[in-house]
C-alpha cells in the first residue's frame, strides 16, 4: 500500500528498542491505528515533539507487515497549555487513554476523534473547571460506542424519574425513579446532577464552555461516570488513579 | 537442529538478550570472544560479576555507587544548597559529562506515568524532603525529559516544593546546538520563543 496521509492523536507511545517509538494514534479516517515512529527518540529528531501524547499531528504512513511506518509528520496543535498546568495535563492523559479504551481498530469513527480533539481544546477554555469537559466527554463518548447512559425515563420501569429520590446505576445504565431505586449499586443522584448530566450529554462546544453546574453535582457526575466505566471496560483506567490523587481530599469521584 | 556447539549456543542465546542486540550481531559478538584472548574475556565476565555484586544505590540521592553514599554526595566541593532533580542514573550521568553543574543531585528512578500507573509515591520523591532540609537547600533544578511524564514530574514537584517555600526551577527546553529552525516543531519553537533570553 502506498504511503498515506492521516492526521490524528497520540493516545499512548512505548518506547521501541534504543531510539524508537510505536505510538497509537486515534485519526478520522481510519480510526485507531499503531505505528512506527523511527528515531523518535534520538535527541532532535523532528518525530519526537510530533508523537507525544496528545499532540495532533499530520502523518504520512506506510503499511507495515503489523504495523504502519511513520514516514513523515507535522505537529498542527501540540497544547502547550495543557502540558504546563499537573491538572490538565492528568485530564488530557486521562481522555486519551479513555479513547484508547473505547476504540477498535481500524474501525474509523470521526465522530470520537472530532469529540476528542474538541475535548483537548475546551479543558484550555475551561480551565476554571476542567471537569465539566471531562465527564461532557465521558458521556459523549460512552453515547458513541452505544453506552449512553439513559437519562431521560426511568431505566427499569420506563416512566419519568420525577425530581425525588432519584438515584444512577452503572449497572442497569441509567437514571432510576424513587420507586424504583436499588440500594446495592444505586448512586444517588440529585435532580440538578442529573439536569447537568442531560446538558453535557447532548452540549456541542460552545455549550460546553457555557455549562455551569454545582461542585457538588459535577462530583456526583463524577462518581456516576467512573462507575459506568469501569462497569462497561471492565478494567480501571490507569490514570484515573493520577487525576484522583489530584483532587482535593473528597472532591473526586469515590 | 543445533547449529552452534552448545556452549556457543548458550551464549549466543545470552547476548541476544541484551537491548538493541538482535541473532547476528549476538553470533558475531560470540565469535569475538572465541576469537579473543582468554584474558579479554575473563575481564569482560569479571566486569559483570563486579558490577552486580558491588553496585548499589547511593543511600542519598539514589545515584548508582560502590559505596554507601556515591562520589558526589561525599565530594565537600559539592553545593547542598541546589539540588539537581533527574529522573535516571544516566541523566545524571549526562548532566556529569558538562562539567558545569557543582550542587548535589536527585535521581527520582523514573517519572510519573499516568498512563502506566506510575504513581509519584513508587518514586524517590518523599525522600527528596529530608535532603532540602538537611542541605538548607534553596534550589531545585527540576531535569526531567520534556515529555509529558517529564512534566507530569517537574509540575507535581512544583506543587509540592513550593508551598515549602524553595525556588523550584526548570531547564529550558528549546533548540538543539546546531539545529535547524525550519525542522523545529511547533512545541519546540513555542518553548524556545517563551525561553528566551536577554542578550
Amino acid at each position: 500500500m502506498p504511503a498515506y496521509a492521516a492526521t490524528g492523536v497520540v493516545l499512548r507511545r512505548i518506547s521501541l528498542g534504543e531510539t524508537d517509538r510505536i505510538i497509537t494514534l486515534l485519526t478520522r479516517e481510519q480510526g485507531k491505528l499503531h505505528a512506527v515512529a523511527k528515531g523518535a527518540r534520538k535527541p532532535g529528531s523532528r518525530s519526537g515533539g510530533a508523537t507525544e501524547l496528545f499532540t495532533l499531528t499530520r502523518f504520512m504512513l506506510a503499511s507495515g507487515k503489523s504495523l504502519e511506518i511513520v514516514s513523515q509528520c507535522e505537529v498542527q496543535e501540540s497544547f502547550p497549555a495543557l502540558r504546563a498546568d499537573l491538572g490538565l495535563l492528568a485530564r488530557a492523559t486521562y481522555l486519551c487513554e479513555l479513547a484508547d479504551r473505547l476504540t477498535e481498530d481500524h474501525e474509523p469513527s470521526p465522530d470520537m476523534f472530532d469529540s476528542l480533539v474538541s475535548a483537548l481544546y475546551l479543558l484550555r477554555r475551561r480551565a476554571d473547571e476542567p471537569d465539566m469537559v471531562l465527564h461532557a466527554f465521558e458521556l459523549q463518548l460512552l453515547s458513541e460506542r452505544g453506552y449512553a447512559p439513559g437519562l431521560g425515563q426511568c431505566v427499569t420501569c420506563g416512566g419519568d424519574p420525577g425530581a425525588q429520590s432519584l438515584s444512577f446505576s452503572p449497572t442497569l445504565g441509567g437514571v432510576l425513579c424513587g420507586r424504583c431505586r436499588r440500594p446495592m449499586d444505586a448512586i444517588p443522584l440529585p435532580v440538578t446532577a442529573l439536569d447537568l448530566m442531560r446538558r453535557m450529554a447532548c452540549a456541542d462546544a460552545d455549550g460546553i464552555v457555557a455549562l455551569r453546574g454545582a461542585a457538588s453535582d459535577l462530583r456526583v457526575v463524577g462518581r456516576c461516570m467512573k462507575w459506568t466505566i469501569r462497569y462497561r471496560i471492565d478494567r480501571d483506567i490507569k490514570s484515573a488513579e493520577f487525576l484522583d490523587s489530584l483532587r482535593p481530599q473528597g472532591a473526586g469521584p469515590a | 537442529m543445533l547449529h552452534y556447539a552448545r556452549p556457543l549456543a548458550r551464549l549466543v542465546a545470552e547476548l541476544e538478550k541484551l537491548p538493541g542486540i538482535g541473532p547476528k550481531s549476538a553470533q558475531r559478538m560470540a565469535f569475538h570472544f572465541l576469537r579473543a584472548p582468554h584474558a579479554d574475556a575473563e575481564r569482560l565476565a569479571q566486569a559483570i560479576m563486579e558490577v552486580k555484586e558491588k553496585i548499589v544505590f547511593c543511600r542519598e540521592c539514589f545515584n548508582f555507587a560502590d559505596q554507601e553514599v556515591c562520589d558526589v554526595c561525599r565530594s565537600p566541593k559539592r553545593d547542598g544548597t541546589v539540588i539537581c532533580v533527574v529522573a535516571e542514573p544516566r541523566d545524571l550521568m549526562a548532566i556529569e559529562r558538562t562539567a558545569e553543574f557543582q550542587g548535589l543531585y536527585h535521581v527520582l528512578q523514573g517519572v510519573i506515568s499516568p498512563q502506566e500507573g506510575i504513581m509519584p509515591d513508587m518514586l524517590k520523591i518523599k525522600e527528596l524532603l529530608p535532603r532540602i532540609q538537611r542541605h538548607n537547600t534553596t534550589e531545585i533544578i527540576v531535569a526531567t525529559n520534556p515529555t509529558v511524564e517529564g512534566e507530569a514530574t517537574a509540575l507535581y514537584l512544583v506543587r509540592l516544593l513550593k508551598p515549602l517555600g524553595i525556588k523550584v526551577t526548570r531547564i529550558a527546553h528549546g533548540l538543539p546546538a546546531g539545529g535547524d529552525l525550519d525542522y523545529a516543531d511547533q512545541a519546540t519553537l513555542i518553548s524556545a520563543l517563551q525561553w528566551r533570553r536577554e542578550m
